[in-house]
């Protein structure tokens, strides 16, 4: 049996290794001698969080001073809560990057069962905000969205128990490739749609899909479990009348534009108003009442009316960056869970990102999902600012990273880390070495070493 | 697709795995990056070209919803034009009036709808709550009146007139009274009052039928606009109206107002500046109305008339009276139904008409002008000596002179000054049987009719003023019409007779019911009596006091018929623009210079020793020499009714003036006193008294009621504060005519 299967898969190697050195050759690879540099993946990162997250403040206060002020009477009440929440993630965020991979992998069980504890407490005590929805919970007077935390925690358990299956070989069949990640992910969804988040479930399920693709599930499998999402989803939309009403205007927002096509109608309203250049910072009018929670799922529509073009294009060229930069360090990372852990953030602030655009500018029902970083909210913007954290964590993590890391000798951070007993390097390895020695640093040594503490925990 | 196949690959996965190749999973997992990455670019060109595509190409379309849903257009209806006389004093004009109006938002966002507002307000206005509060309602299919028929965001008016002192009232304390404000409106002025009502016209709200049918003009009017009803008002009232202005608010998806984001200002309407003197339109108004007393304290029933006085160089109408009138500011406001029924009832004697162009009265001997022309150019000598017996025969019966009194052999200029009926009865005879008689040529010449549309009767004057009468011509083809249109009626009447009338006076009935079988017979015969009866302006010949007035004013203008033209031009407010009217010429009368100096020279002379000698006795007529005919236009069953037609100066005809009294007895003696007293007034004459030609000292001339006695050759013009400076002035001190 050994034979035959053999010199296939040489032959599919040798072709890859062909094509990785056409691709290296490409005037593409070529061109940015920047993006070859060892940190480009972190930096990228940390520079496309930042000015999303400003950005995001910027737009925040400017779309929710109308609707403060009539109900607060202070036009800063929103934001000011949603600078305390980037006053929380932000620490959040700067820790994260500097801890040891090993301590996401150890967080990976309880997050998860935390954010199930929290989504079946939603089921039980949430309140629905007159929006349809029952997503949120006031725990100690902080009213919480516990479906935006779960997806990091789905990321991080998911990305944990794979690359736990393929440390230790064990993916070699569908029931390990699927248990536990399917009923994980399974419970979660379930949780999420009992509050009627389609949204969250969507996300969920792009992330499941992801890890699956990435550990490298047979294609027959990933078709089947794409199948089984479709089917799943339009099974919800059948069965809950209001989300065929947003599907439904959604394909022709102006057929009712009081109801349900309203949002969307006045997002694309916001969009056309600011044409190329927009309006000018603070210049929306959708603002005023008219747009329904401008500064939430529908930001990125002030964001077009007040910027224009130029403004939704940038917002979406950072969100590509990240895209980007998040995919660089799971194709350069060298353990499995870094690769799956990176992947399956990268998916789900990109997706997210990206369908909470697509509601916006009008190809996708709304779902009502905010926008990565820029919507207001605590509880998307923390646990997103912590997932960006645990990527620039993993982007420190690749090979090349690590080495050009250890040449600069240990951050005040580090420092501080260290005396914690939490010190940087996850492989033991001294903190001190030259470029040269860093770069000799073989990946796949450090897979072996960071399976063996694996299986002895 | 067997299951077995699935195992097989996942077992040579692991094969692979056991062997020993990381670099191959590491490869296989990294073209999934990749192909993920190629994925998640493809989705983000899709983004990007969406984005692009509603930010750019279609982002007018979406702006544009975007500021229908933001903004509310209002409209600002323009400030109406005013009517001024020919020398710049207002007819009509706009005054402010203080009035209380309501926000129609702001009441609804007070927590019990405003209902405590207004009970203050009602309290403050001294007025009843509920009626404020039905004020304020919408007007919808079912909603009872009064109601608020316009826009939600104009101000709703609760109270018109009010006193300064309950508006400060209001405005001192703002925050008791939430979107109520006291602010000046614009209504309609009649600084005189009654004065040329018919002419003037009136305003009147919109009606819905008239918004749908203007589909154009949907944008100029608003639902608190007033049209043009009737008279001036209605003939300009596109000019006068204006162009409204449009503001556009800015308003929130409640609809409360955030402030203005775009003002177009309206433009005024322009000032309509009519060819009417103030002075003279009073003067003939009180000249008429003495006519009338005067007639009715001799017993006469009249209680109507109309007087006309017409510019004879431009057809441009200087006064123009109908008795009895009314207070167009009845119409401000919303009329009420009772004062409605009034203005439309026969009682009141139908005021809203115009008897000087819409009254169609037998104009009598007033139009032997048209007949002597008619003669005239049938052949009969001008110079020639005809006969005036006391009565003729012709056609089967006898036919008096007026009065019965013969004048022997007379000229034609006798005729006319005598007014012998008996000269021109022989005339209309004779064109009848030139015609053929009762067996008519194929095509008859019809001279007497066919002449008297070239003096202008028979069709409406072509005047700026709406619903004016044709008045009737009457020949062979109209009698034959007349005849197919009624013949069943007096064919009926004939074999029945008039029983309702056979109660009071069986001898009219009598000759009612031969009538009526002799139309039934054959009455679209054009027989003798006919047209013997039209020579002398009798029988079925019907004008109107205006196409009087224009036919006597062409005989002194030397030929030319006019349209009537009330309009002389327009202003704009603000005096930059000035538009003048060119008088319309619409013929000129069918006779040669000759015939025409030979009437002039008659008319002339009948004031002097003719019919009107005894009316204008005493009249300085050295000065100012008098043309004019009287005109007696009798009727069975009625009072004769007076006419007196006439130009002035003779030599030099500057006005053309007619009067008719209905019923009111002879023209010389009911209607040319009228005309004397106008002239009297327009030329300044006092002192003359008439009658019993008494030498009670020489009348005095005194100040023209026009200056130069003339209507004035310019327009008035708007000066730069926008007060109306008379046209003769041309510094900018001296009084305002405004």
């Amino acid at each position: 049996m050994a034979v035959p299967t053999t010199i296939p898969t040489a032959e599919r190697a040798g072709t890859a290794a062909r094509k990785a050195e056409e691709r290296a050759r490409s005037p593409l690879r070529e061109l940015p001698g920047i993006l070859n540099r060892p940190l480009t993946s972190y930096y990228l990162l940390a520079g496309g969080t930042a000015l999303l997250t400003t950005l995001g403040l910027t737009m925040v206060l400017s779309s929710s001073m109308v609707d403060s002020y009539t109900e607060t009477g202070s036009a800063f009440s929103l934001f000011e809560k949603q600078v305390f929440a980037a006053a929380v993630g932000l620490p959040l965020l700067v820790v994260a990057s500097h801890l040891p991979i090993r301590v996401f992998r150890i967080l990976g069980y309880p997050a998860m069962l935390a954010s199930v504890v929290l989504l079946v407490l939603t089921v039980f005590h949430g309140d629905a905000y007159n929006s349809g929805a029952v997503r949120w919970i006031e725990i100690a007077g902080v009213t919480v969205q516990a479906s935006e935390p779960a997806k990091l925690s789905f990321a991080l358990w998911g990305a944990n128990v794979l690359a736990r299956r393929e440390e230790l070989r064990q993916l070699v069949e569908w029931r390990q490739l699927l248990i536990p990640l399917l009923p994980g992910c399974g419970v979660l969804v379930v949780l999420v749609l009992i509050g009627t988040d389609l949204g969250t479930t969507f996300v969920l399920l792009a992330i499941f899909l992801a890890l699956l693709w990435v550990v490298g599930a047979p294609g027959r499998l990933f078709l089947a479990m794409i199948g089984l999402v479709i089917s799943l989803a339009g099974i919800m939309i059948a069965v809950e009348p209001f989300r065929l009403a947003r599907v439904t205007s959604f394909l022709n927002p102006q057929a009712d534009p009081t109801d349900s096509g309203f949002q969307a109608l006045h997002g694309l309203y916001a969009l056309g108003t600011g044409g190329v250049l927009g309006v000018g910072i603070g210049g929306s009018r959708e603002k005023w009442g008219f747009l329904p929670h401008p500064e939430s799922d529908f930001i990125f529509a002030i964001i077009g009316e007040e910027f224009g073009l130029v403004g939704t294009l940038v917002v979406v060229g950072l969100f590509g960056v990240l895209g980007y930069a998040g995919l660089r360090v799971a194709s350069r990372v060298s353990d499995p869970f870094g690769r799956l852990a990176a992947a399956a953030i990268t998916c789900w602030i990109v997706i997210q990102a990206m369908v909470n655009i697509g509601t916006v500018i009008g190809v996708m029902p709304i779902t009502g999902i905010p926008l990565p970083l820029v919507s207001a909210g605590g509880s998307s913007l923390i646990p997103t600012m912590a997932g960006l954290g645990i990527l620039m964590a993993l982007a420190k993590s690749e090979p090349a990273a690590r080495a050009a890391l250890a040449a600069r000798g240990p951050s005040r951070v580090q420092r501080a880390l260290s005396w914690l007993g939490l010190e940087y390097s996850a492989s033991g390895a001294p903190t001190r070495r030259t470029g040269a020695a860093a770069q000799a640093h073989n990946g796949s040594r450090a897979t072996q070493v960071q399976a063996r503490r694996n299986r002895r925990r | 697709m067997s299951p077995l196949r699935k195992r097989y690959r996942l077992a040579s996965r692991r094969a692979r795995r056991e062997a020993g190749v990381p670099a191959m999973r590491g490869a296989h997992t990294r073209r999934g990056v990749l192909l993920a990455q190629a994925l998640v670019l493809v989705l983000f060109a899709t983004l990007t070209a969406r984005m692009w595509y509603m930010q750019v190409p279609q982002a007018d379309h979406y702006h544009e919803l975007a500021l229908a849903s933001h903004t509310q257009k209002l409209i600002v209806p323009a400030v109406r034009g005013k009517i001024l006389d020919s020398q710049g004093r207002p007819l009509v004009r706009n005054r402010t009036e203080l009035t209380v109006t309501a926000d129609f938002h702001t009441l609804l966002n007070q927590p019990d709808d405003g209902a405590a507002v207004l009970r203050r307000v009602a309290e403050v206005l001294d007025v009843p709550f509920a009626e404020l509060r039905d004020r304020v309602r919408l007007c919808g299919p079912d909603t009872g009146r009064p109601c608020w028929p316009g826009s939600p965001y104009q101000p709703i008016p609760l109270a018109e007139d009010i006193d300064p002192r309950v508006a400060l009232q209001i405005m001192e304390r703002k925050t008791e009274f939430p979107g109520i404000s006291a602010q000046q409106m614009a209504v309609r002025d009649y600084p005189n009052g009654d004065m040329a009502a018919q002419m003037l016209g009136y305003l009147q709200p919109i009606t819905q039928e008239e918004f749908e049918a203007r589909e154009e003009l949907r944008v100029q009017f608003s639902g608190v606009d007033q049209v043009g009803r009737d008279g001036l008002e209605y003939v300009y009232d596109d000019r006068l109206r204006g162009t409204a202005g449009t503001r556009t608010l800015a308003v929130t998806s409640q609809g409360g107002v955030n402030g203005v984001v775009e003002e177009t200002p309206a433009k005024p309407g322009m000032h309509l500046v009519t060819s009417i003197d103030q002075k003279v339109q009073r003067i003939t108004e009180d000249a008429l109305k003495a006519g009338v007393e005067r007639a009715r304290a001799e017993g006469r029933p009249t209680d109507s008339g109309a007087a006309v006085v017409l510019d004879v160089r431009t057809g441009n109408v200087i006064a123009m009276a109908s008795l009895p009138t009314y207070d167009p500011s009845v119409w401000q406001g919303g009329i009420d139904q009772a004062t409605y029924d009034q203005l439309l009832s026969e009682d009141a004697g139908e005021p809203l008409t115009s008897r000087a162009l819409q009254g169609q009265y037998p104009p009598g001997s007033t139009f032997k002008v048209s007949s002597l022309s008619a003669a005239v150019r049938n052949g009969a000598d001008l110079n020639g000596t005809y006969s005036c017996p006391g009565s003729v025969h012709l056609g089967n019966r006898s036919w008096q002179n007026f009065e019965g009194g013969g004048h022997g052999s007379v000229s034609l200029h006798k005729a006319i000054v005598v007014s012998c009926n008996t000269v021109f009865y022989q005339f209309g005879y004779d064109t009848w049987l030139q015609d053929g008689g009762t067996s008519p040529k194929d095509d008859p010449e019809e001279i007497m009719a066919e002449t008297a549309r070239g003096f202008g009767f028979g069709e409406p004057t072509g005047i700026d003023l709406p619903h004016e009468s044709s008045g009737r011509i009457p020949d062979r083809q109209w009698k034959q019409q007349y005849w197919e249109d009624t013949r069943e009626q007096s064919c009926r009447r004939a074999e029945k007779g008039y029983p309702e009338v056979a109660e009071e006076d069986p001898g009219h009935a009598a000759y009612l019911k031969r009538a009526a079988h002799e139309h039934c017979l054959d009455g679209n015969r054009w027989r003798a009596g006919d047209a013997i009866n039209f020579a002398i302006g009798q029988g079925d010949v019907l004008v109107t006091p205006l196409q009087l007035a224009r036919a006597y004013a062409a005989i002194a203008n030397g030929g030319t018929l006019y349209e009537p033209r009330v309009a002389r031009g327009f202003l704009s407010a603000d005096g930059t623009r000035v538009e003048e009217l060119e008088p319309v010429k619409a013929g000129t009368l069918p006779i040669d210079d000759r015939t025409l100096e030979y009437l002039q020279r008659a008319l002339t002379q009948v004031p002097k020793e003719g019919t009107a000698r005894g009316a204008f006795d005493g009249f300085p007529q050295d000065e100012v020499s008098i043309a004019g005919k009287t005109g007696t236009a009798t009727m069975t069953g009625s009072e004769d009714s007076a006419w007196f037609a006439s130009y002035a100066p003779a030599d030099d005809p500057q006005f053309a003036v007619v009067a008719m009294l209905p019923e009111a007895g002879t023209g010389g003696v009911a209607a040319a006193p009228v005309v004397r007293e106008i002239y009297e007034g327009i030329y300044g004459i006092s002192g003359s008294t008439p009658g019993e030609g008494g030498d009670k000292g020489k009348p005095k001339i005194g100040e023209p009621a026009m200056p130069g006695a003339a209507p004035p050759e310019q327009l008035p013009r708007v000066r730069p504060d926008g007060t109306v400076a008379p046209p003769t002035d041309t510094g900018d001190s001296g009084d305002s005519a405004d």
